[in-house]
């Protein structure tokens, strides 16, 4: 239903970021992932890692600075 | 603290609210276009609140008469932050006398069958939401001079005027709390380096009462050079500069229906939340400083971007009727809650998810600091991003110090914390705000026609971030066409105390629930 999307998908990140899984409404207690879009998919994969290890050991791979030789 | 001394300034205040009102008066009278059969009583509920502005104040300067010493930061922190709430307090007295009405039940052929009048709850609203440069109104129907007088009417408009006026005048520049770019902002004030502190202050505070009264009289001009009544006129610059968003027609500005009086509106809504010191640099002709700007050049990136985005989703969306009209809808609309005003031209309720999304935030954003801007303001937010990236850097390299440069000037440490910890605060009560919220209005509330219980979720969220960023209109169910008299006066007196602490930046109205404070040393 597309007059939830708004809570829903500050649902999703909430519960991807934190490792929950289910969320509201969409992802709701008895609902799963399975109809969002491959790109979607993709990004929440990126934020269940980058909740997982605590943002900063996923964020400085994306730091040129950091790959470089001192 | 020095109560005889907070006594006299504050008796100053009232007397000057007092003072304001009989700005309204003229308006009641046929002379200017007032109907005396409805605007009687109006005029009356002003004269009456204006004698007992006086007696007030007059009873706090003779409390007061013996005041001595001098005004240190405790008592310059506590008379701002009991301005806001005594001149709000004052400010309910026309609302309440006046009989104005949130509405009302009509029959056959729109014949007023039962008139609701402003409570005390609804007043105290409407007055914080004037003065804190809201804009969020519980009045569902404006036009009726029979419910709502002209004289009442332009006292709501006045008191945007007012508080703009007071957050140059007592915040930004006596104050220097302008912002986080406190430091930033002292640097920019041009001046003989020896000058003592006050007069300083002083000369910096005619300098922003002057530029502020400047932008209302030319916005006034221009709007009546495009058709509006001088009544009109004046309330929509109010608004306008000072970053409020009450107008004097339920369709807000989209009421005039012209490209010319929106187009004229947003560059005067965006003029309005450039720090006034460079518009300062920009009137003694060095116009150079203004787009050297760090912050001046991000908020108008920010500006840009977000209508492009905003315009490009709606087109492909389809929620505008072409080109030209996306480009005049989607502008005014993101100008208006970046800047935190709240004027309407377009229900932005049907616009699609992601161009709603970004209007949410945006009202986080806000506008330079040392305007009349409320919200975060995006200074901040650029201290915020910096800090975050050396924070990263620091991860792997944590023996190298760097200092945080914003746009080449390093920044105090202290200010760095500063920032950080308004962020914290600033979030923490927007969530516990929402929770509460959610407990406090019933789902009831959302059973209405075209309203939906689903939405309670974003709509609470919204209500809490249009009132804490000074924004005025929300999402769902307080979106541009609707407004917040459905809800219930413990929600209003929530939001409204959100108002107080947005405008304020918090914590000048934090301190005065500190017992500490008060005491003496």
């Amino acid at each position: 239903m597309i007059e939830h999307k708004l809570i829903d998908g500050a649902a999703c990140v909430a519960a991807m970021l934190n490792n929950i899984g289910p969320g509201l409404g969409v992802i709701g207690a008895t609902k799963n992932y399975t109809n969002f879009t491959w790109y979607t998919k993709l990004l929440f994969i990126w934020l269940m890692m980058l909740g997982r290890l605590e943002l900063f050991v996923i964020l400085v791979l994306f730091v040129p600075g950091f790959w470089r030789t001192q | 603290m020095n109560l005889p001394l907070l006594s006299k300034l504050l008796g100053l205040v009232a007397m000057l609210i007092g003072g304001s009102m009989a700005l309204s008066l003229p308006w009641a009278l046929p002379l200017l276009g007032g109907n005396w059969q409805h605007e009687r009583r109006g005029f009356w509920a002003l004269v009456f609140s204006m004698v007992i502005c006086f007696a007030v104040g007059g009873l706090m300067r003779y409390l007061g008469r013996k005041a001595s010493g001098q005004l240190f930061r405790k008592e310059a922190l506590a008379v701002v932050g009991l301005s806001w709430l005594l001149a709000s307090a004052l400010g309910i007295l026309p609302y309440l006398f006046g009989g104005l009405c949130t509405g009302a039940e009509r029959g056959e052929g729109g014949a007023v069958l039962n008139r609701n009048e402003m409570g005390m709850v609804d007043a105290w609203f409407e007055s914080v939401s004037g003065f804190t440069g809201t804009g969020a109104t519980v009045i569902t129907d404006l036009e009726d001079p029979a419910l709502v007088p002209r004289a009442i009417l332009f006292w709501r408009s006045e008191t945007h005027f007012l508080g703009g006026l007071g957050i140059m005048v007592l915040f930004v520049a006596i104050l220097g709390q302008g912002s986080a770019g406190k430091a930033l902002m002292r640097a920019e004030m041009p001046g003989p380096p020896k000058e003592v502190h006050e007069s300083r202050m002083q000369r910096v505070a005619w300098t922003f009462a002057g530029i502020y009264l400047g932008l209302n009289a030319v916005l006034t001009v221009l709007l009546l050079l495009e058709g509006m009544s001088l009544y009109d006129a004046l309330c929509h610059s109010f608004g306008t500069i000072a970053t409020g968003g009450f107008s004097t027609y339920n369709g807000s500005v989209g009421h005039f229906d012209s490209p010319v009086i929106d187009m004229t509106i947003v560059v005067f809504m965006a003029v309005s939340c450039v720090n006034f010191a460079l518009l300062y640099f920009v009137l003694i002709r060095r116009p150079g400083r203004l787009f050297s700007d760090v912050e001046f050049r991000a908020y108008l990136g920010i500006l840009l971007g977000a209508s492009a985005l905003a315009i490009g989703f709606g087109l492909y969306h389809g929620d505008f009727d072409g080109f030209a009209q996306a480009v005049r809808y989607g502008l005014f609309q993101v100008t208006s809650i970046l800047t935190n005003t709240g004027f309407g031209t377009h229900d932005f309720n049907e616009w699609n998810e992601f161009g709603r999304g970004l209007l949410f935030f945006l009202m986080f954003v806000g506008g330079c600091a040392g305007s009349t801007s409320c919200s975060i303001k995006v200074i901040r937010h650029l201290i915020l991003v910096r800090t975050l990236s050396l924070e990263i850097e620091q991860t792997y390299r944590p023996s190298v110090v760097r200092t945080l440069r914003v746009g080449g000037e390093p920044v105090d440490a202290e200010i760095v914390r500063d920032v950080v910890v308004y962020f914290a605060i600033f979030l923490t009560i927007v969530v516990l705000a929402w929770l509460l919220l959610l407990v406090l209005e019933p789902d009831s509330t959302w059973q209405g026609p075209q309203q939906n219980p689903h939405e309670k979720l974003m709509d609470c969220a919204s209500a809490v971030g249009a009132t804490i960023n000074g924004v005025g209109p929300g999402l769902g169910t307080l979106g541009t066409t609707r407004n917040y008299a459905h809800f219930q006066p413990a929600t209003k007196l929530l939001l409204s105390f959100l108002m107080l602490l947005g405008r304020l930046e918090i914590l000048p109205i934090l301190v005065l629930f500190s017992p500490r404070f008060w005491r003496a040393q």
